[in-house]
C-alpha cells in the first residue's frame, strides 16, 4: 500500500520536476540558432520588407528580451496557452491533437502488443536460458536489432506492399476518401503493415530485458527453496519466477507507453503516416518555436506522468518499496 | 536399517574445459533419529552433496552411484517422483535466510505452499497449521506475522521462518545447510537452541563449516576434504580424539583451540595430488603418502577414517 503523504510528495516533486523541464526546454529552443523569418520566410523570397519582418517579431514578442518572453511563457502555459504555430497560425494544442491521434492508431497497439509479444518470449526464453531453443530464439533477435529499424521498414514496404502488394505502399488512406469519407476499415488497412513492424520492434526490446531478468531470477536462491518444497517447474515459473521477473519491465514499458506521445519518425517517413513524429521534425526545420514547444511540453507530462504511474504500480507489486513512504 | 544408505556418489561438473569431479565415491548412511553433521572446508562439496540428495544440482550435473531412501534410489527416480519425495519426505532448510525467501510473497503463503501442496490442509485449517508452525519456532503474534513479507523481520526471524517450512510437512529427513551463516553471535546462539529442540526426534543432515556448530547439534559427524569424506564418527568421541590429520588440524585451527591454522590450501577440485589428498598439508605425512590414495577404513568403535598411518 502506498500512503497519502508520500503521493503528495511524490506529486510535489513531479511539479517540480516539470516546471525543470519545461524551463530548459525553452531556452534550449530558444538557444537554437536561426529562427522561422531566416530559415524558412527568407529562402521564399530574400527581399522580405523590414516591416512584415518587424511585424512578425512584434506579434509573437520576440522582439522583448528572453527572460520577459520567459515569463510570458510559463504564465501562458499556466493558464492553458500554449500558443500558435508559426507555419499555421493555429492554436499549438489542437494540432498536436489532431496528428496525436494519427500517431496513435499505430503506435498504440504496436506498443501494447509489444510488450506483450516481448514479456512472454522473454520469460519463455529466460527459463530455457541455454537451451538450443533459447539460443536460437535469442541470436535472432540479436540479428534483427542489430539492422536499423528503417531498413526493416523499407524492406517490408518492398516485399509486402511492392512485390506482393498485400498492403499499400504508404499513407493512411485510399484516394476515396475525397468521395466517401474515411473509412475505418481503409485506415487499418493502411496502418497494418506499420503496426506489425513497431510491435516487432518494441517487442525485442522488452525480449532482452525480460529474458535477463527472468535469467537473474533463476539464480536466486528462493526459487531453489521453492523446488526443493516439491513444486513443479510450473508452478515454480509461476508463482515464484514470474512475479520477481516482472518486477524491472514495469517501470521500462510504462516508459514505453507515455513515449508514445513523441511518435516515431521512421516509421511516418516511411510510410508517409501523418503522425507527430513528422510533425516534430518539421517544426524542428522551421524553426517553428511554439510548436516544439507544445510537444515537448506534453512530452514532459506523460513522462512525469508515467514516472509517477510506475512509482505506484512497483509499490503495489514489490512489498520492499511500500517501506519508502515512511 | 538406514534412512538414507549413499553408496559411491560420485558428482561431476561438466564445464568447457572438461569435466570437473567435485564428489568421489561417497559411502554414507544416515538412521532414523540420527543427527549426522557433515564439515569441511568451502569447495569441499558438502553443498553438492546436499543438493545431489535433493536432486537439485544444475543440468550440467552428472550423478553416479545410489542413494537408498526407504528402500528406492533416489538418483534414478523420476523427476515426478522427486516432487512427492522434496519437502514432503526429504526438506531442506537453504543457507543465506536473506535469499531463500520469495521477496514478494509473504510468509504465511511461503509456508502454505508446501502444505497445500503435500497436505490436505485447506482454508481454516491450513491457516491455523500455518500459526501452529510459527508459534513452535517461537515466532510471537503469528496471526499478524504471516502476513508480513520477508525482508520485515530480522535474520533470525527469517531462519526461523524457514525451519517452519521445512518442517511443515513433519518430513523424514531434514538437510539444512549453513543454518546459521549470516547470523551474529547471539541470535546464532538462540538459533541454534531451537533448531536443537526441533530437531531433538528428528533425522537431520547438517551440512557447515562451522565446528561448533556441528558439536551442538550432530550426533555424528562426517568429515568431508576435497570431494572425500576422510573422517566418520560419534560427534563427540570424534572432537574429542580426532584421528585424522585434517580432522586435528581443523579443531586446532579453531580460535578456542589457539587458532593454529592449517598450512596450504585445499586443493581446487580436479587437482588433486594421486596419494593421500591432505598428503601435501599434512604435518605427520609419510614416503608413501604421496603415492597411495588411502581408502576410508573402520578403525575401532564406529569410527572410519582415511589415512595411511591407521592401516
Amino acid at each position: 500500500m502506498i500512503d497519502g503523504q508520500y503521493l503528495l510528495r511524490r506529486i510535489g516533486y513531479s511539479g517540480a520536476a516539470f516546471f525543470v523541464c519545461v524551463s530548459i526546454t525553452f531556452f534550449i529552443l530558444h538557444l537554437m540558432p536561426g529562427d522561422y523569418i531566416t530559415n524558412y520566410l527568407l529562402s521564399l523570397s530574400n527581399t522580405l520588407p523590414k516591416e512584415v519582418v518587424a511585424q512578425f517579431y512584434q506579434q509573437y514578442g520576440l522582439d522583448r528580451p528572453p527572460w520577459e518572453q520567459y515569463l510570458i511563457y510559463i504564465y501562458n502555459i499556466l493558464q492553458g496557452q500554449w500558443g500558435y504555430s508559426y507555419q499555421y497560425g493555429l492554436p499549438v494544442f489542437p494540432l498536436i491533437m489532431e496528428k496525436l491521434t494519427w500517431s496513435l492508431v499505430i503506435l498504440l497497439p504496436a506498443v501494447l502488443f509489444g510488450i506483450i509479444i516481448g514479456i512472454v518470449l522473454g520469460a519463455w526464453s529466460g527459463w530455457r536460458s541455454g537451451g538450443k531453443k533459447d539460443l536460437a530464439l535469442f541470436n535472432f533477435m540479436i540479428v534483427f536489432r542489430a539492422i536499423p529499424e528503417f531498413w526493416w521498414a523499407i524492406m517490408a514496404v518492398w516485399v509486402f506492399a511492392f512485390s506482393l502488394q498485400w498492403f499499400p505502399l504508404g499513407g493512411f488512406s485510399s484516394i476515396s476518401v475525397l468521395d466517401s469519407g474515411l473509412d475505418p476499415w481503409d485506415v487499418l488497412y493502411h496502418a497494418i503493415l506499420p503496426i506489425c513492424l513497431m510491435t516487432s520492434f518494441v517487442a525485442t526490446g522488452n525480449y532482452y530485458v525480460m529474458r535477463n531478468s527472468m535469467i537473474a531470477v533463476i539464480g536466486e536462491d528462493y526459487i531453489t527453496t521453492a523446488r526443493a518444497k516439491g513444486l513443479d517447474e510450473h508452478a515454480v515459473l509461476w508463482n515464484h519466477a514470474l512475479k520477481n521477473a516482472l518486477l524491472p519491465m514495469v517501470t521500462m514499458t510504462t516508459f514505453q507507453v507515455a513515449g508514445i506521445i513523441m511518435g516515431n519518425v521512421f516509421i511516418e517517413t516511411v510510410f508517409s503516416w501523418p503522425g507527430i513524429g513528422l510533425l516534430t521534425t518539421e517544426a524542428l526545420t522551421m524553426r517553428d518555436l511554439p510548436l516544439l514547444e507544445g510537444i515537448f511540453l506534453l512530452d514532459a507530462l506523460m513522462t512525469i506522468g508515467a514516472m509517477l504511474v510506475a512509482d505506484i504500480l512497483v509499490s503495489y507489486l514489490d512489498p520492499r518499496i511500500r517501506m519508502g513512504g515512511q | 536399517m538406514s534412512l538414507l544408505a549413499i553408496a559411491d556418489l560420485s558428482v561431476q561438473f561438466e564445464s568447457r574445459s572438461g569435466t570437473v569431479p567435485v564428489l568421489d565415491h561417497i559411502d554414507f548412511a544416515i538412521n532414523t533419529g540420527e543427527r549426522v553433521a557433515l564439515i569441511g572446508e568451502s569447495g569441499c562439496g558438502k553443498t553438492v552433496f546436499g543438493m545431489s540428495v535433493m536432486r537439485l544440482l544444475p543440468s550440467n550435473a552428472r550423478i553416479t552411484g545410489s542413494a537408498l531412501y526407504a528402500g528406492r534410489d533416489i538418483l534414478r527416480a523420476s523427476e515426478r517422483e522427486m516432487q512427492q519425495i522434496r519437502g514432503k519426505k526429504i526438506a531442506m532448510i537453504s543457507q543465506n535466510s536473506a535469499f531463500a525467501l520469495n521477496p514478494v510473497l509473504t510468509v504465511g503463503d511461503q509456508i502454505a505452499e508446501s502444505l497445500t501442496l503435500h497436505t490436505s490442509c485447506r482454508g481454516e485449517g491450513l491457516e491455523r497449521e500455518v500459526i501452529r508452525l510459527l508459534t513452535s519456532l517461537g515466532i510471537e503474534r503469528p496471526k499478524e506475522n504471516m502476513q508480513k513479507y520477508p525482508h520485515e523481520f530480522s535474520g533470525g526471524m527469517r531462519e526461523r521462518i524457514l525451519i517452519a517450512m521445512a518442517l511443515a510437512c513433519n518430513p523424514d529427513l531434514v538437510i539444512a545447510d549453513e543454518p546459521t551463516s549470516g547470523l551474529d553471535a547471539l541470535v546464532k546462539a538462540q538459533t541454534l537452541r531451537l533448531l536443537k529442540s526441533v530437531m531433538q526426534d528428528r533425522t537431520l543432515l547438517l551440512i557447515t563449516h562451522d565446528l561448533g556448530t556441528a558439536s551442538a547439534l550432530a550426533s555424528h559427524t562426517a568429515v568431508l576434504y576435497a570431494g572425500e569424506i576422510v573422517e566418520y564418527g560419534p560427534t563427540h568421541e570424534l572432537f574429542r580424539h580426532p584421528m585424522h590429520p585434517y580432522t586435528q588440524g581443523l579443531l586446532a585451527s579453531s580460535p578456542s583451540a589457539g587458532f593454529h591454522p592449517i598450512p596450504g590450501m585445499s586443493p581446487a577440485p580436479g587437482q588433486v595430488p594421486h596419494g593421500c589428498r591432505f598428503c601435501p598439508r599434512c604435518s605427520s605425512a609419510m614416503d608413501r603418502c604421496n603415492s597411495t590414495h588411502p581408502s576410508l577404513k573402520k578403525s575401532g568403535n564406529n569410527r572410519q577414517v582415511r589415512c595411511l598411518r591407521y592401516d
